[in-house]
């Protein structure tokens, strides 16, 4: 076989003007302010509703505090699309664009920015469940950050006070989240405890909510969803099937109360990217080092239902929880 | 040059993966998603010998021989069982997800939750050792580079892809090709079928378990789904690595030869790390696009490069083989 040589030429060519534009297209700053200017770097697992949702106020609370000192903020956004093969390349891609800030949002991308960091680099994690999924690097490194902490004893009491005659809770959740077989193992425990049982059955991705919600709703009074962003990213298929069964579903953040769900004793998506936003602002506008900061611990204590729901379920709220806060239910 | 040192250093996963499919697909002329399979068990095990404090070359020698059993199940299932191709071996990624988290939940020690997350401590096995070498490459120049890596990964898939094509020239190997060009002749001639399609994925398999110790040496962690984007990012590698060899035929046009791997599993690789990562950083410089948005560009240097390598000297497109 010949070779072609004007191909490889071309392929050559191409690769060779990707490198130019690397190298010399700068970030696009918007509009000049006469403040400091700071970089910072997001670096996200995947495009999901809840991290996206973290990624989205972290910005605007940082953009805003950053205004109300003079100074603008840049950010690159970075997405590892959910391969775990592409985050090395883009960690390291990241640190050597030398930022001024790097928040990585979500456990896979944070432990391996954390891991691969000198300990300069000054680093804000964000929406990690365990921070000691981390790894012990984290101590030596320039790092705080903001996890978040499902309150699991209030969802659950909130759960037995809304249908106290509930015997079995079936739970959904993606064996390949460890946070979610961390919410699993908790809930279990909390719900035995009341002298109930858990069914549970695995969902590997959101296209397999639907059909194994409608296979648990025939054995369980109740559904309960914890820390598990595959079950909380299909919300809608969830609630659709277990509605279809007359069959209340407790979630653990305002989102899924939006989405459906009846109640929550919520985390706030929101509050974890403003906290987020706080802490970063401290390095960026307040000239602190990460490992000064003490990291955060967002918990949910908010309780919310959803009046439509409510309605399509007829119930209403329990006594104990009438300071309950209605969500704004969307067309 | 640092986004080329970056593809090069992290190739190594895509790369043995694309080599899996060599074999797999290439040889063997089958779509082995089971690779999948494979390539998480090998993380598993390999994750869970070190943990246990076994030394690195048990733990590599098992998790090869853990790949070899996912791809041999494959083989079992569509050779023995006849079970249609593709079904086969979504059966073993299942069966694979599973065995992994068992291995996590049960053979951890100290192990602070049960989580099916495999992790491993970033100063031991080999991803250690790489590490402890990066103040070298620094004083050598390496400005930060991860060097050493790079090194490593080339040295790495240069051996493999010299072992794949040793293999498809031994007796065995000729076989197992002659096998796969013709499958009803095979089996008229009255080669040994099953036992053929067996070894040619359990070889397979071992080197999708390779990848996934590469893994776990680039990331010291992985999930039960890890290898499910592993799975069309090593496919989107080898084609374009595939479209290489075309293009650069002369060098390489010896078939299964050295070259041909090599360009096939590095090139791809790199040339896929490349885009994929530079695309995005230049999607995020750019602040009227959505991160995400760097899939438009990324696509489209696919294909350009796609269409580029397939076209010969005239400008006209070369036969696409379906295998």
């Amino acid at each position: 076989m010949r070779p072609n040589w004007k191909g490889v030429i071309a392929i050559v060519v191409v690769l060779a003007l990707l490198l130019i534009a690397y190298k010399y297209l700068k970030p696009s700053t918007g509009r000049r302010q006469s403040g400091r200017q700071y970089r910072v770097a997001i670096f996200s697992y995947v495009s999901h509703p809840v991290l996206d949702t973290v990624r989205v106020s972290f910005q605007h609370e940082l953009l805003g505090l950053a205004a109300g000192r003079s100074a603008s903020i840049v950010f690159q956004n970075f997405n590892a699309d959910g391969s775990d093969a592409q985050i090395p390349a883009l960690s390291a891609s990241i640190l050597q664009g030398k930022f001024d800030l790097i928040v990585p949002i979500a456990t896979p991308v944070s432990r391996q920015i954390v891991r691969d960091a000198d300990a300069s680099v000054p680093i804000i994690y964000s929406f990690v469940t365990n921070p000691e999924n981390l790894g012990p690097d984290r101590f030596s490194k320039n790092v705080s950050g903001v996890s978040d902490a499902v309150n699991y004893p209030a969802n659950i009491e909130l759960v037995f006070s809304w249908y106290p005659t509930t015997k079995t809770v079936g739970m959904l959740y993606n064996p390949a989240e460890p946070n979610s077989v961390d919410a699993l193992a908790r809930a279990k425990q909390l719900i035995e405890a009341r002298g109930a049982r858990v069914a549970t059955a695995t969902v590997s991705g959101p296209s397999e909510v639907a059909a194994s919600a409608a296979n648990l709703a025939r054995e369980v009074d109740v559904f309960y969803v914890g820390g598990d962003n595959t079950v909380v990213g299909a919300m809608k298929n969830l609630v659709s099937e277990a509605t279809k069964a007359h069959k209340p579903v407790f979630a653990s953040d305002s989102g899924s109360v939006d989405a459906g769900a009846l109640a929550a004793v919520s985390v706030d998506y929101n509050d974890i990217g403003i906290a987020t936003a706080r802490a970063a602002a401290q390095v960026l506008l307040g000239g602190k080092a990460p490992r000064s900061i003490s990291p955060v611990s967002v918990t949910g204590n908010r309780t919310l239902y959803n009046p439509a729901t409510v309605n399509e379920l007829n119930t209403k709220v329990p006594a104990a929880h009438l300071e309950a806060q209605p969500v704004q239910v969307r067309p | 040059m640092a986004p080329i040192i970056n593809a090069i250093a992290f190739a190594l996963p895509l790369a043995l993966c694309c080599l899996s499919i060599s074999i797999s697909f290439r040889m063997l002329r089958y779509p082995d998603l089971g690779m999948t399979g494979g390539f998480v068990v090998g993380a598993y095990v390999y994750g869970v010998i070190l943990r246990n404090g076994l030394p690195i070359f048990v733990a590599v020698l098992v998790a090869m021989l853990g790949g070899a059993v996912a791809g041999g199940l494959t083989g079992l299932l569509h050779y023995r069982l006849k079970i249609n191709t593709l079904l086969a071996g979504i059966a073993t990624i299942y069966m694979c997800r599973s065995v992994a988290a068992r291995l996590a939940l049960n053979l951890l020690p100290n192990a602070s939750s049960r989580s099916p997350v495999m992790e491993i401590d970033g100063a031991s096995g080999i991803g250690g050792w790489l590490t402890r070498l990066l103040p070298l490459s620094n004083r050598l120049g390496g400005e930060g580079l991860p060097v050493p890596h790079a090194a490593v990964a080339v040295a790495m898939v240069t051996a493999g892809a010299a072992a794949a094509a040793v293999f498809a020239h031994v007796r065995m190997g000729v076989v197992l090709r002659a096998f796969g060009d013709n499958r009803e002749a095979a089996v008229e001639g009255n080669f040994p079928t099953v036992r053929l399609g067996i070894l040619g994925l359990a070889l397979a398999g071992v080197f999708a378990a390779l990848g996934g110790i590469a893994l776990m040496f680039t990331n010291t962690s992985a999930t039960i789904d890890s290898g499910a984007t592993i799975l069309i990012e090593s496919f989107a590698a080898f084609f374009l690595g595939d479209s290489l060899v075309r293009s650069v035929g002369a060098f390489v046009s010896y078939r299964y030869g050295f070259g041909q791997m090599v360009v096939t599993a590095l090139g791809g690789t790199v040339i896929y790390q490349f885009l994929r990562n530079v695309t995005q950083i230049l999607a995020t410089r750019v602040g009227w696009l959505e991160a995400t948005d760097y899939g438009f560009v990324f696509a489209g240097m696919l294909v350009l490069i796609g269409y580029l390598a397939t076209r010969d000297e005239k400008g006209v497109a070369r036969p696409v083989p379906i295998y």
